[in-house]
């Protein structure tokens, strides 16, 4: 869905993005990355909005330098601060949103009607954008962005500014776009925001991709964590003559595998030669916070060498 | 049979139908500024300013006509002379055409771009040269119209009255290229200072303010400076029009105006100049914003 090849953007002499390769398949995909990390720079490239200075970048299949307006036909874009015609009402604007999208004016009428009122808005959408809450602004700015049927949709921080019970709405508005066939990327902050939805992340700093991978796959990684019914230290021993980095502590174990080195099958067989009875083996999920911090402490000790 | 029913979500349904083309959507922009620039969908009190001044522009014309047939009804001698010709109903639609562009251009322009929806409108495949050369052809529509309209109804309503319809509009011939050769001109003027102020200014209010007072003070300032060299008159826009009006009118009714020695082609060099610059500072502040 998306194939970004040595890509740079600059801001005068600040450079924003700073050669990212990327390769992400249709789906939920999170975009994360600490404020300045190049998130929104990134999809305004993407969205043809801003000219990469050097390297490319493909979207749905179309090459955004050559076929901005190809990408741009098949794209939605939720923007991060306001976006919205205050007098105008949300109907007539999703509507019109719907037209500039290629849609005959009849169907983008009925299409507004209809996606607003999947985003939660009824009657409300004869008002005035002006007088709507922070959370109907951002279901209108949602329902513009895939009124006119998308195979894909970019939401640059769609859950700023909502309170608890918004948040938990636009989160579920989200991981329901899977189920109309749009792909979706999400950029955002909040991780949390990212593990409640996507099934894909990419992980962003200083202009850089920290890390692009499954969800379930980059929080696994390749540690197994074990719990024993009495110390585990005799395994440990074992396990370090294997060749493998081990941490201890009581009855708890952990291992790091990698290559051929598979660290389920190795603390069994280590339990079964002691005798050690196994209350708990399982891979170490981290939080996605937790991997974040780790990767972004290691790539700003990069860029200080 | 059965009372109870069952209630379907049909949910989002995927759109394969045929999608508009890039003219179709370039025109559907256009209506769109169109209808803002009267306030077309908007509160009555937005319609009230475009369309009492389109009553004022029109109301003459009907005036002339009316008093035209009235006089052949009564035989009352009002000789062959025309009350008010199409040269000098410029010097009263100009007037309005003024304080029009001073209130539409602002409300085109600026509430897009401060509301942040041009990022809308460019993330789908319009592109902001689409949107501008867009909002301008609605600008030029709105204000054509309004300057040919009252026209159109003072040529109508004359050859209605004259004993032959088609000979009078046959006699009239000139109309039909002097008329819209000189609104153009009076929209490119207007227009062109009104987008270029609106381009930079954020603020609705500070826009019409700054366009009414800008062009009055260059005016004030070209004649008056055209007492130490006829050139200095240039400075002043609203000069422009009845220079260029009156050559393709072929009357000179602006001798006791200064600077009206200024030859006619240093005139339009200035109006090519003016426009030729006010469309790469507009394209400039756009490019920028995207």
């Amino acid at each position: 869905m998306l194939e970004v090849d040595g890509l740079h953007f600059s801001y005068g002499d600040f450079h924003a993005l700073k050669g990212l390769d990327l390769d992400v398949p249709q789906g939920r995909i999170g975009l994360v990355g600490a404020n300045g990390a190049g998130k929104t720079t990134l999809v305004r490239v993407l969205l043809g909005l801003a000219p990469a200075s050097a390297g490319s970048a493909r979207v749905l299949g179309h090459d955004i330098a050559t076929e901005p307006e190809r990408v741009q036909a098949r794209v939605g874009f939720m923007p991060e601060g306001n976006c919205l015609p205050l007098e105008e009402t949300a109907a007539k604007f999703v509507a019109y949103a719907g037209e500039l999208g290629g849609l005959p004016p009849n169907v983008a009428r009925q299409r507004a009607a209809d996606t607003l009122t999947i985003v939660g808005l009824d009657e409300e959408r004869f008002r005035p954008i002006g007088t709507f809450s922070t959370g109907m602004t951002q279901r209108t700015k949602l329902a513009q962005a895939i009124v006119h049927s998308p195979d894909l949709v970019f939401l640059d921080e769609p859950t700023a500014g909502l309170d608890p019970n918004g948040r938990a709405d636009m989160l579920s508005l989200i991981n329901r776009l899977g189920d109309f066939g749009i792909s979706v990327v999400f950029s955002t902050h909040v991780l949390t925001d990212i593990e409640a939805t996507c099934d894909w992340v990419v992980m962003m700093d200083q202009g850089r991709i920290l890390r692009s991978g499954r969800l379930d796959a980059v929080q696994t990684g390749h540690r197994v964590i074990a719990e024993f019914l009495d110390i585990a230290e005799p395994a440990a021993t074992s396990l370090r003559t294997q060749g493998f980095e081990v941490e201890v502590d009581g009855r708890h174990l952990a291992v790091e595998s990698s290559g051929d080195m598979d660290g389920f099958q190795a603390i069994m067989v280590a339990a079964a030669d002691y005798g050690l009875g196994l209350r708990s083996l399982s891979a170490d999920r981290r939080s996605l916070e937790q991997l974040f911090l780790e990767e972004e402490s290691a790539n700003q000790a990069r860029a200080a060498e | 049979m059965t009372a109870e029913g069952a209630v379907f979500d049909l949910g989002y349904e995927r759109y394969a139908g045929p999608r508009l083309t890039d003219r179709q959507v370039f025109w559907r922009i256009v209506i769109d500024g169109l209808k803002k620039s009267v306030g077309i969908g908007k509160r009555a009190r937005n319609k009230a300013f475009p369309f009492s001044l389109v009553a004022l522009a029109i109301l003459p014309a009907i005036g002339v006509v009316v008093i035209q047939v009235v006089a052949k009804i009564f035989g009352l001698p009002l000789g062959n002379d025309v009350l008010l010709n199409d040269r000098e109903y410029f010097d009263w639609t100009s007037q309005l055409i003024f304080f029009f562009v001073a209130v539409a251009v602002p409300n085109l322009l600026i509430p897009d771009r401060v509301e942040n929806v041009l990022l809308v409108y460019t993330s789908r495949p319009p592109t902001i040269n689409t949107y501008l050369v867009a909002r301008l052809v609605a600008m030029a529509i709105s204000v054509g119209v309004f300057l040919m309209i009252p026209q159109l109804v003072l040529l109508i309503g004359e050859a209605l009255i004259s004993p032959s319809f088609f000979e009078h509009l046959a006699d009239n011939l000139s109309f039909w290229w002097q008329v819209p050769i000189t609104s153009l001109v009076y929209l490119a003027v207007n227009v062109g200072a009104a987008a270029l102020i609106a381009a930079y200014v954020n603020n609705r209010g500070a826009a019409i303010a700054i366009y009414i007072v800008a062009v009055n003070v260059l005016t004030g300032v070209g004649f008056g400076l055209s007492s130490i060299n006829e050139y200095f008159s240039l400075i002043a826009l609203q000069f422009w029009p009845p220079r260029i009006r009156d050559w393709l009118f072929g009357v000179s009714t602006l001798e006791e105006i200064p600077g009206s020695d200024v030859p006619l082609v240093a005139v339009v060099a200035a109006l090519l100049a003016f426009v030729t610059l006010a469309v790469l500072l507009i394209l400039r502040r756009y490019r920028r914003l995207i």
